[in-house]
Parts: structure tokens; sequence; C-alpha cells
């Protein structure tokens, strides 16, 4: 197995990077919580440290020594943020990955067909139309190297995979620039060397059987976390300055004296630690962040930090070659409670301004209560839904487009007022539902149910009505053969005929009070020609006398 | 003829390019078709007018039911909510797939027109402006007009008179509506249909003959009522 380990150096400094991309190349400084001071710097980037800012300052003291140290403090949010953007580079070339502070590691074992010598793009996906191709070469260079029986020709093999892999490694930091990271990337055996090897090289390649002598001329200190102070100033004063010096040792001895541990560095340090590589599956949301040191109040603000968290979660998902199905905004308020908010996107899509609108939308439609102090955006991860087109039936609407422009309309005359109109199961006439339009093309939709009375065009036409909503109030006369003359708002004619009554009742089990909505109806309805030329239909409620007008034939 | 230097720029109107016919989306109704030369003209804006019970609801949801059937994607803007949806059911109308918007007022059904032509995709969007629609300024119909023009999608109008004037490629006034009643085995009235005429208004090719009088009987239209 060939183990990748992805290094994030200096993650909190990244992660405040990340979040403020604008303060690239100019001195930065990170403040947290120091070993021994409440809050000192933690982290800083190499123009802050040619300013004189040194690890363990306090803020006050970075700015004194450089005066244009931007300094900021340290966000888990934004940590959290960057690890999860690691891991979606992890994600980009392998389907699990294990994850441990500020690193990733990933199988890339069978990776060699994808990076033949020659590549030049950078992303394997773009690579798609030639995998078969690479595979097929890679195959053919790998036999050559594994099954020759020449000395020449495995030494041939063994640089063909060492190009090839360097090129695996130069494409995770390709992928991981993208998320905004600037890593170190190592490619071992055994994980515990890649690990190591990240903390000496930007990209190392560390072959099978050469473990030892790529760790020998490192410096013991390398070993950094797995060594504790008291083990380092023991090892110093043994006289070990390099990794080879320690694996010269014998490991029994060193863990008589140090205990299990010593016996660990020694195999660490030889390369032959043995720690079992654990993957685990990608999560099902994404989330990304922002805190803010001052409360934002209103729109345009806030819309330019979307923008910010939706390319952020976009170039993850473009990571993975997913779209964003669904968005949860959450926005921390100064009282300390949250503002949750589901964003709902109609199809998965990748387009920043279709996700920004429906956010910007989101909050217009609804602004938070107080302001915001922190924004957390998170993503649903979904297929992206290329639109297939067709010779013989006409494009719909682009699935993108249509999400932005329904949730437009939605801002516009009310999310209720919007969707598929639907029949209910009930002999209320004018009871009618609206469910989320989803566009379906011709050929997809289902077989109609036994309801449903569909007309092919050029059948017989029916008559149309148009309900009033609700049923206008009149008063009508009656004569001997039903309703004589009518007068409402807008109405005032003579019945000519009168074809009724159709008596209508239902809904027994629901209250017997006065007609409401959910109460049982009993109605007799009649459709009459009146004088003014229309022929409308009205009921009369049966319990209480009155008279309707529930819309006209048209 | 003209002389001199503008002799060469100027095309003589007989040498004109001939328009290649306009595509039509099927109205549903075959007489209709007949009178519009094959449908309603895409890529336009077209009217349907007519007083209460006239019959242009039903020529609406024909039209809606059409452009369904033929695979198109079908956008109603409803002003007054006057939809019903077992009626447009009946009338061939997929409810599944169509977008159904109520704007509450006829401002706000033009704008949500405005928005989903220019979305793109749709093969018809029906915009209703109920019983009253307020006056719209000419610009905003010559916006939808280049809308749908541009998005090659039909937006039809049902309005009780004319609203879109010139941006209006072809308008049909629906009149000499008459109510047909038989008497049922207890000497009950039952209505069975409405008899209506479809009179072209604005020419085939937009061109606004506006000869009332060229109807002919081959307009006449009728309506079955659904049973009770």
């Amino acid at each position: 197995m060939r183990i990748a380990c992805i290094y994030v150096p200096q993650l909190a400094l990244q992660a405040a990077l990340r979040a403020a991309p604008e303060r690239r190349g100019t001195p930065v400084a990170v403040i947290g919580k120091a070993r021994r001071r409440s809050e000192a710097v933690v982290a800083a980037n190499d123009k802050a440290r040619r300013g004189g800012v040194r690890l363990g300052m306090t803020a006050e003291q970075a700015r004194a020594l450089c005066p244009e140290v931007f300094v900021v403090r340290e966000s888990p949010a934004d940590v959290a943020a960057a690890e999860a953007a690691l891991a979606d580079v992890g994600f980009a070339f392998a389907p699990c990955i294990e994850t441990e502070s500020a690193r990733v590691f990933l199988d890339v074992s069978d990776m060699n067909g994808w990076f033949c010598s020659g590549q030049r793009d950078t992303s394997p996906w773009a690579q798609s139309d030639s995998i078969a191709r690479n595979v097929k070469a890679a195959s053919s260079g790998g036999s050559s190297g594994s099954s020759g029986s020449s000395g020449t020709s495995r030494v041939a093999g063994n640089a063909g995979r060492h190009h090839i892999e360097r090129s695996i490694a130069q494409a995770i930091a390709a992928q991981a620039t993208r998320v905004g990271l600037g890593v170190r990337v190592a490619i071992a055996s055994r994980k515990s060397v890649a690990r190591l090897a990240t903390r000496a090289r930007e990209i190392a390649i560390v072959a099978a059987g050469d473990e030892g002598p790529f760790l020998a001329p490192l410096p013991a200190r390398i070993l950094g976390p797995d060594l504790s102070i008291e083990e380092a100033e023991t090892l110093e004063r043994w006289g070990i300055g390099t990794l080879g010096e320690l694996a010269a040792l014998p490991a029994a001895e060193v863990g008589l004296r140090l205990g299990p541990a010593g016996s660990r560095l020694v195999h660490l340090a030889r390369g032959t630690d043995d720690e079992t590589f654990m993957p685990r599956w990608p999560q099902e949301t994404l989330e990304e962040s922002v805190a803010f040191d001052y409360a934002i109040v209103e729109l345009e603000p806030l819309a330019f930090v979307l923008r910010g968290l939706v390319d952020r979660v976009l170039a993850r998902l473009d990571l993975r070659a997913l779209a964003c199905a669904g968005l949860t905004l959450r926005l921390k308020l100064e009282s300390g409670a949250f503002d949750v908010r589901s964003v709902p996107v109609a199809a998965p899509t990748r387009e920043p301004t279709t996700l920004l609108q429906l956010l910007r939308l989101d909050v217009a439609r609804r602004p938070p209560e107080a302001g915001v102090v922190e924004v957390l955006l998170g993503a649903d991860p979904a297929r992206a839904r290329a639109a297939q087109l067709d010779f013989l039936r006409p494009a719909g609407p682009a699935p993108d487009r249509l999400a932005a422009t329904i949730a437009r309309l939605a801002a516009l005359v009310g999310p209720e007022n919007l969707g598929s109109p639907r029949t209910e199961d009930t002999w209320r006439e004018e009871a009618m539902s609206v469910t989320a339009y989803r566009h379906k093309p011709a050929n997809t939709v289902g077989v109609p149910s036994t309801v449903t009375n569909e007309a092919t065009p050029f059948s017989s036409p029916t008559l149309a009505i148009r309900r009033f909503r609700p049923a206008e109030e009149v008063e009508v006369m009656i004569g001997p053969d039903g309703p004589a003359a009518l007068r409402g708002r807008d109405t005032t004619a003579r019945i000519l005929v009168a074809a009724g009554p159709y008596r209508m009742s239902g809904e027994w089990w629901r209250s017997q009070q006065a007609e409401t909505a959910d109460a049982s109806f009993s109605r007799d309805y009649w459709d009459v020609h009146a004088s003014d030329g229309a022929l409308y239909r009205l009921h009369q409620d049966r319990r209480t006398g009155r008279w309707f007008l529930d819309g006209y034939y048209d | 003829m003209l002389d001199g230097p503008l002799a060469g720029l100027v095309v003589p109107a007989s040498r004109l390019a001939i328009e290649p016919p306009r595509k039509r989306l099927s109205t549903g109704l075959p007489n209709l078709d007949a009178r519009l030369g094959g449908g309603w003209p895409a890529a336009a804006l077209s009217e349907i007018t007519g007083r209460r019970s006239a019959g242009r609801t039903s020529v609406l949801y024909s039209a809606l039911a059409a452009a369904l059937g033929a695979g198109h994607a079908a956008a109603l803007v409803d002003a007054p909510a006057a939809l019903d949806p077992r009626a447009a059911q009946t009338a061939g109308v997929v409810l599944d797939r169509l977008l159904w918007v109520h704007a509450g007022t006829a401002r706000t059904a033009l704008h949500a027109a405005e928005l989903l032509v220019a979305a793109g995709g749709w093969g018809l969007v029906a915009l209703d402006l109920g019983e009253r629609p307020a006056h719209a300024p000419t610009a905003a119909w010559q916006r939808l007009r280049n809308a749908a023009a541009r998005q090659r999608t039909v937006v039809l109008v049902a309005s009780p008179w004319r609203v879109a004037g010139t941006a209006a490629s072809a308008a049909v006034i629906m009149k000499d509506h008459r109510p047909r009643f038989t008497r049922g085995p207890g000497a009950v009235p039952l209505l069975i249909g409405l008899d209506t005429r479809a009179v072209i208004d604005r020419g085939v090719n937009g061109s606004g003959d506006h000869d009332v009088s060229q109807s002919t009987p081959a307009d006449g239209l009728h309506f079955a009522a659904h049973a009770k």
C-alpha cells in the first residue's frame, strides 16, 4: 500500500488567511491561547516574522515591532472549515481518507494509471477521457518494472513509479491551492514515514524499502509531537542528533530506559513503525463559516460575506465533482441565539450567482432580528444533474436558472402562491392545493392516475370555469323555477335559464358549525345564464340559506 | 426609385427577402389553429380577449394542454387565482407539469411573467390578468415581447380587453357566445356546453389587419360542459 500524507503547516494561520484572502501577501499574526500566557501569537507568516514578530509575543508586542501586521484571533470555526476543506482535497483523490489534526492520509496505490509520465493537467478528473489510455500505458510500464529480470528494467520501473507519484503529490498540492491551502505532501509505504516526511520536505516520495536511508539524515527533533520534552532531553544527553543515530540503537534497550514510547521512537526512526491506516467515508454535509469582530446589521455587507462562503463551499464541492442540493444558513446573533434557515435549491447546482441569490432572497424576506456576529453556511452535496437534451422533445428550463427563478418568484408572490396545482380528494368544488414545482420532461411523467381525465389535443374541448376566491356572497331572488335574479358587488342581472339544483354535501365528520374552510358543507348548486350574458355557477348554503357566486363558465 | 448615392443602399420592397414562416404552437383547437395559420406564433406575444363567459379561459386551458402535450414546459401566471384545477385537468392540462403562480395583481403578474420568460426554456407562459387589468406601460409589454422572442417562448395574455397593443403578434377576440342547455328527463334544464366564436383581431403575421368582418362560420367553437 502506498499512503499519501497531506499536511497543512501553520493551520491556524492558513485558516485565518482562507477566511480573509485579501490579507495574503501582508504580515499576518494569529493570536490564541498559548501555553504560558492567556493570549499570544501562535502563528505568523514569513512577512510578519521578517518584521520581528515571534511566537509567544502578545498582540501589542507584535504591533510595536511590526506596525503593519494584521493580528487576527484564532477561530475554531475557521480552523474546522480549513480541516474540512483539507479532507475534501483528500476525497478528491480517494473515496475514503483518514484525518488527524492538520493532516489527511489516503491510499494512492491505485492511482498510478491516472498519472502517467508526461501528464500536464493536475486535475485527475480532467483526465477522465484518457483514463483508459493511461491505465493501459501504466500497466505496460508497471509490468516492465516489476517482472523484468534485468536490474536496468527494475531501476527504470522504480524511476517511473517515483515520477508518477511525484505527479500525484503535485496534483494534490495543486488541488489544495484551489481551496486556499498550502500543503506539504509525502507518499510512502507506511503512514508514520509519510507523516515524518511531510515535516521534512514540501513534496517527498519515499520508495518502499528506502525508508531507513531517507529518514537517517533527518534531525531527531523532527519527531516533534511524538517526542515528549523529557524524551527529547534524554536523547540530547545521549548525544542523539539524527534519526539515523536513534535508529542504530537497540529498540529493546531504549524501551527499557524510556518505556514503550522509547521503543516506538526507534521504530519510527527506522521507518518500521506499523501504524494502522483507518480511513473513513465523507460526511453528508459540508460547512463553511466566518466570524466577525463586530455585528453586521445590513443586508449588503452580509451578502458580501455570503459570496465568499458560497465560493468556498463550491470550491470544495467541485473537488468532489458534486453540486449543491440545498443550503443551511446559520446566523449567530449578538444575543448568542442562532437564526437557522434552510434554503432549498430546486436542482443541484454549482452556480455561485444562483446560490447567492437564493440566500439573499431568503435573508431579505426575513431579516435577522439582531446583528449577526458569525455566519455558518452548510451545503448538501449531490450529484450535478446534467440537462439531457432530446432530438424530438423541446428542452425545458435549465435546472439552476429554474431554481433561481422560482426563488425570485417566491419572493415576489410568496412561496404559498407558487407551484404545481393539485386537486383535493373532496367534493368541495373550490378545493385546491399547491405542491412544489419540479420540472419533469414529458417522457418521464408517470402514468396518469385514475382520477386524471387527460384529454388529448383536438379531443372535444371542455368548458372551463373561473373561480372567485373566495366565493362572493350575493343576493338572489327566487322564482317558481329557482333563482330569478341576482345582485352582487359587480353583477346585477336577471336569470334567463337556471339549471339545477345539484345537491352536494360532504365532510360530515367535521364541525357542523358555520360554513368555514374546516367545516362540513351542504350546498345546492345552480348553473345560471344571466341577462348580462355570463354563465354563472352559484350555490346556496343549505344550513344558513346564504347564496354565493362561485365563479363563471368561460 | 432613389437616384444618386442612396440608390445602391436602399433595397426596393419588391426585392426584400421573404420572411420565413413563423413556427406555431398549437392552440389545441383545430378551428382556431386553422384561423391562426397553425397556432399561436412562436417566440411572440399573443392575446385572447373576451367578456365573461365568452370562452377565453377555455381557449387558454386548451393552449396549456396542447403545449404540455407537445412536451413543452408551461406556466400559468394567474392574477386573480381563478384557476380551477379540476376544469384544467379535464381540459387536458397535466397539473404535475404546470407551474402556477398566483400573482394577486395584474402588475405583479406582468412582473412574474417577465421573470419566467427571461429564465428561458418555457414553451408557453400564459398570463391571466383577471377581470380588471390595470394599465401597464407599453414599454413593459414590449419588454415582455422582446424577452419572448429572445427565449423562443409563446406568451399568451388573457384579459377582458386588449392590453398589449402593438406588442401582440396575434390577438383573438372571443365573442357571440351562447350557452347551450337541454332539458333533462325530469324537465330540468341541464348545461351541456357553450358555443362561441373566435375572431382574429390581429393578423396572422402580426401585421394588424383588424378585419373583424372576415370572421367566417369556421370560427365557431364549442366547449362541452363536463358532467357534474
